[in-house]
């Protein structure tokens, strides 16, 4: 069981710095879910409910979908701008996170954080992430700079703009990045098909990493069966 | 289309039996298309990546979410290749798996554009484990690339297609392809390319070739066999590759494109730096 309940431990009195009295003042999330249009900004969660924004979800009907949309049957950072307010002065939707193709090197990085911005999103995910493919093809696609780590940079980029992240994983060693440097909660997964002794080890290595940092886990496969009715 | 898919068979053939190999390159952009045919090339071939490749991005990024791969490579020939290209026929890369198309409609599109042949890239070749099993169970495996092939074949489209192993060459000649490319790999080399240790060796690239060629063979005898990638980055690579197989020539895209513009732009700016000047006085 991955997702994490209640409240943190981070809602202590104690908290010195500014960023600190940040963390302890946000509940940790305890759901999420993933929404093909953006949420009215009074229905924006409650805190304890976060939103990932995936508007290129609307056309793809089915479940696996979201695997595959990784693939090059779209521009998912054009079709998110295209689905963003233009105006600026948005009101803040402070748990939504927009689903962003991390890994993409044509998408001008600082426009599409500014865009981000202006819509009022607090946040941003790496989602889809080239973690969904493996094999020999996913060591090349890291090897020409198109990789997971790649993928945290740009989250890294995003939060020094002063966005919250989310963090797709597959590995504990990208989860462990992403926990240090400051992601609100990670999506695991093992790929589209069921995972092998190794992978599920790493998910309970990854849930394990996340709880001593306070830090919600929630599974993949849960989100795609639950929420593709959106 | 522009050229029907016997008069590019015809010129093709002609070129093979003056002992000539037959040349297909890649082009992202309206100039290396237009000098890839000043240079004789026999087929411009047109897919997204060659807009990634001219970008600076790796021809990978032409596997990923990064744009519409199949409305790419209409604008791209729409507005920029066709138009330059005077007596060569053009070939667009297609994404056969692309679930959010219908494949007869585009190819008409294609079709409607000038396009005279068709070419399956992207491809899910590239793509190995568990998530091409997901991509074959969920159809959007290589067996739509084989129908969009077999489609295009149907259409009267010139048909050249990238394979990786035997059982995909037999499974593209028996759905009429014309020119089996045997895909090694990643082009090596570059600013952006693979690394070499990270391809097949040269030496191994002739039979991986045969091999395809015999198996495409053995279902159509008259499928042409060409080679792609991998180690193949110059021509001499290519000149020892075919000195060793039945392929008769060689479809270049960051070998014939991204490599000689990266050497050429390089060694140019060099030169004008090293150009003097006369001394100004402050």
């Amino acid at each position: 069981m991955l997702r994490r309940q209640g409240h943190s431990s981070r809602s202590r009195s104690d908290a010195s710095t500014p960023k600190q009295s940040e963390a302890a003042s946000i509940p940790v999330i305890a759901r999420l879910r993933l929404t093909q249009t953006l949420p009215p900004v009074s229905n924006d969660g409650s805190g304890t409910t976060a939103f990932v924004f995936c508007p290129w979800l609307k056309r793809s009907p089915c479940a696996s979908d979201l695997w595959t949309s990784a693939l090059a049957v779209h521009d998912v950072n054009g079709t998110l701008l295209d689905s963003l307010p233009r105006s600026k002065g948005q009101r803040q939707r402070h748990h939504t996170y927009a689903a962003i193709f991390a890994v993409d090197g044509l998408q001008p990085r600082g426009e599409l954080i500014r865009r981000i911005k202006d819509a009022g999103i607090g946040g941003v995910i790496n989602l889809p992430s080239v973690s969904f493919l493996d094999g020999e093809s996913a060591e090349v696609f890291s090897r020409l700079s198109l990789g997971i780590d790649t993928e945290i940079d740009c989250l890294e980029t995003c939060l020094k703009e002063g966005l919250r992240i989310g963090g797709v994983v597959r590995s504990v060693q990208a989860a462990k990045r992403l926990l240090d440097i400051g992601a609100r909660f990670l999506i695991v997964h093992h790929g589209p098909l069921s995972g092998g002794r190794a992978e599920v080890d790493a998910g309970e290595s990854i849930a394990e990493l996340a709880r001593h940092r306070d830090t919600p886990v929630f599974a993949l496969e849960e989100l795609i069966t639950r929420d593709r009715a959106l | 289309m522009r050229y029907s898919r016997e008069e590019i068979l015809r010129r093709l053939r002609g070129q093979i039996a003056q002992g000539r190999p037959i040349v297909g390159a890649g082009a992202g952009t309206g100039i290396s298309a237009k000098f890839a045919e000043a240079g004789g090339a026999d087929l411009i071939i047109v897919y997204n990546s060659g807009r990634y490749r001219m970008a600076g991005h790796g021809s990978l990024a032409g596997l990923l979410a990064f744009g519409d791969a199949n409305a790419i490579v209409k604008e791209m020939g729409e507005h920029e290749i066709l138009p330059v290209v005077r007596d060569t026929p053009v070939v667009a890369g297609v994404m056969g798996t692309d679930p959010l198309r219908r494949m007869e409609h585009l190819l008409a599109e294609l079709d409607t554009l000038g396009f005279s042949g068709i070419n399956n890239f992207p491809t899910v070749g590239l793509i190995d484990g568990r998530f091409r099993v997901e991509l074959e169970r969920t159809a959007m495996g290589f067996g739509k690339e084989i129908e969009m092939i077999h489609a295009a074949h149907e259409r009267g489209f010139f048909t050249s297609v990238y394979v990786f192993n035997p059982e995909e060459a037999t499974a593209m000649a028996r759905a009429g392809a014309d020119v089996v490319i045997a895909h090694i790999g990643l082009t090596i080399g570059g600013s952006i390319g693979l690394a070499c240790e990270d391809a097949i060796r040269l030496e191994k690239a002739p039979a991986v070739v045969q091999s395809i060629g015999d198996a495409a063979k053995r279902v159509k005898p008259d499928v042409l066999l060409l080679c792609h990638g991998g180690p193949i980055a110059t021509p001499a690579d290519a000149a020892y590759v075919l000195e060793r197989c039945d392929a008769v020539g060689f479809v270049g895209a960051s070998s014939m494109e991204r490599l000689p513009v990266e050497n050429a732009i390089a060694e140019t700016t060099r030169a004008f730096k090293s150009v003097s000047i006369r001394r100004v006085y402050a």
